[in-house]
């Protein structure tokens, strides 16, 4: 930090900033504020709590249903505010309040959707996949050269974890975001959860078969509009042990909305968490490097038969519209604000 | 592409102060340091922080409050109003140096919300001697910056 002296001239007001203690004084120095006593205690408790879902997660694999998760994400915050101001906790509740409510809307949406019973998407949206991709059907391509039924291989895995980092990823730069800035975890909820309310607007509008259903594969729904696709994206889990996780996914999708395909949520996060943290990147090798990830999840979301290319492309065009649109309305908010403090001043002007 | 929020900045009761006089002679300096917090603040790079002893001490409270339309202001509660009550158990030497609350709270919200610095006109804070410790290296044709925790330095305790 730096003591500052309201000078024009910046070089005067920064003696000796690289160095040391302005004070010339020999006397040994030391810190004059203590570190907050509940820290150690903060620390501890989080570290413990990550360990434990460590574990967790080798045994029982990633927690998936939305619910669950904000139990689990709440515990963790609790911990991690041990021994804060009362009004910090008010905020927290607050905080969690809206967080709930958010994948309650989510979990909702599923049953607006059956109730409301709009007609469910199948040529339509493959139709526009086959647009761009020149007549061809990807997942159908992509299985036919890449799947072998008899060996998992290594795009296989790679896919299958990329996959599955839809359920902890964003969940994680959450929690992180509350711990250590309350005011990027703002900016970054409230693009969130723009795309999550969009997206459950878009699943109950246009409820879309996935190309694994489309290929045929729900018995309660049978259609027949693709070549068949096989779901496979347990596959790499199973190969690298991780059966808790795919028990878990498999048991899920008993009761996951199956045509929420459109906008893909997954493309959208992982795209989402990568531009998120775009401007703390100043080398573009490495934003490139990040950019991997969205690329390699709309690839195995496509070869795993779950989402259709366009779904992908519609997830990443609502993701940039959300943060354009929250870029203009924060601008906009400090512009207003600025707008207050200048009146004020200028109420004093002689 | 400047990271949102990547900067912080505390003002306090004596920057407010200079606003608020007209006759202040102080006030040129003030102002035009003021335009360049506004600018920063319209970019989105930074967080203009401040504290609400810090505005009721000003010779103008109400419309410190509006001109701080900008900035977060902190109440002085829970751990930093603890922490002050400590400072003025232990460090009898600095409380001897006349610091009031507003000051301390200045000082501890520095240290205890890492903020990256200090706006103010109060030599009572320099002489606290807060301390920016930056380290710019240049390595493979690439600059990077690494910013250290700020540390405040008071006379020794005990």
């Amino acid at each position: 930090m730096t003591a500052v002296e309201p000078s024009i001239d910046r070089g005067n007001a920064e003696p000796d900033a690289g160095t040391g203690p302005i004070s010339t004084s020999s006397t040994p120095r030391h810190s004059l504020v203590a570190r907050d006593p509940f820290t150690r205690a903060r620390i501890t408790l989080v570290s413990g709590y990550v360990g434990a879902y460590v574990v967790w997660f080798v045994t029982q694999g990633v927690i998936i249903d939305r619910i669950s998760v904000t139990i689990a994400v709440v515990v963790l915050l609790v911990l991690a505010n041990v021994g804060r101001p009362a009004r910090r906790w008010v905020g927290l509740a607050g905080d969690v309040i809206l967080y709930a409510l958010m994948w309650l809307i989510y979990e909702e949406s599923r049953g607006i959707a059956d109730r409301i019973g709009m007609p469910l998407q199948v040529e339509s949206v493959r139709n526009i996949d086959r647009a761009l991709l020149f007549g061809n059907d990807a997942s159908v391509v992509l299985q036919r050269h890449f799947y072998d039924a008899r060996h998992v291989r290594w795009y296989d895995v790679v896919g299958s974890l990329v996959y599955m980092s839809h359920y902890w990823l964003p969940i994680a730069v959450i929690v992180t975001l509350w711990i250590r800035n309350r005011r990027q975890w703002v900016r970054f909820m409230r693009r969130f959860a723009t795309v999550v309310f969009v997206g459950c607007i878009m699943f109950i509008v246009v409820p879309t078969a996935p190309p694994w259903m489309a290929a045929g594969g729900d018995r309660q729904i049978p259609l027949s509009a693709l070549e068949p696709v096989k779901r496979i994206t347990w596959r790499g889990w199973r190969h690298v042990g991780l059966h808790g996780f795919a028990h878990a996914w498999d048991t899920g999708r008993d009761w996951l909305n199956n045509v929420a395909a459109m906008p893909s949520l997954h493309a959208a996060f992982a795209l989402f968490v990568v531009v998120f943290a775009f401007p703390w990147v100043r080398r573009g090798p490495v934003r490139a490097a990040m950019l991997i990830l969205p690329v390699t999840m709309a690839t195995s979301l496509v070869y795993f038969g779950e989402h259709y290319l366009v779904d992908a492309v519609a997830a990443w065009i609502l993701v940039g519209l959300t943060f354009l649109g929250w870029n203009r309305v924060e601008r906009a908010q400090r512009r207003r604000r600025i707008a207050r403090s200048r009146l004020a001043l200028a109420e004093l002007a002689p | 592409m400047i990271p949102p929020l990547s900067k912080s900045v505390l003002v306090d009761q004596t920057f407010f102060d200079a606003l608020l006089r007209p006759d202040d002679p102080r006030r040129a300096v003030a102002l035009v340091r003021y335009e360049e917090l506004l600018a920063d603040y319209e970019s989105g790079s930074t967080l203009i922080v401040t504290h609400d002893h810090a505005l009721a001490e000003t010779v103008d409270p109400a419309r410190a409050r509006r001109i701080a339309a900008i900035c977060d202001v902190v109440p002085i509660d829970g751990d930093v109003r603890r922490e002050i009550r400590r400072i003025r158990a232990d460090q009898t030497a600095l409380v001897a140096a006349g610091l009031d609350d507003s000051q301390l709270a200045t000082i501890v919200l520095l240290v205890r919300r890492h903020l990256d610095e200090l706006v103010s006109f109060d030599p009572a804070l320099r002489e606290a001697a807060i301390v920016e410790r930056r380290r710019q290296t240049e390595a493979a044709g690439r600059r990077f910056r690494t910013r250290r925790r700020g540390r405040v330095f008071g006379p020794e305790r005990g």
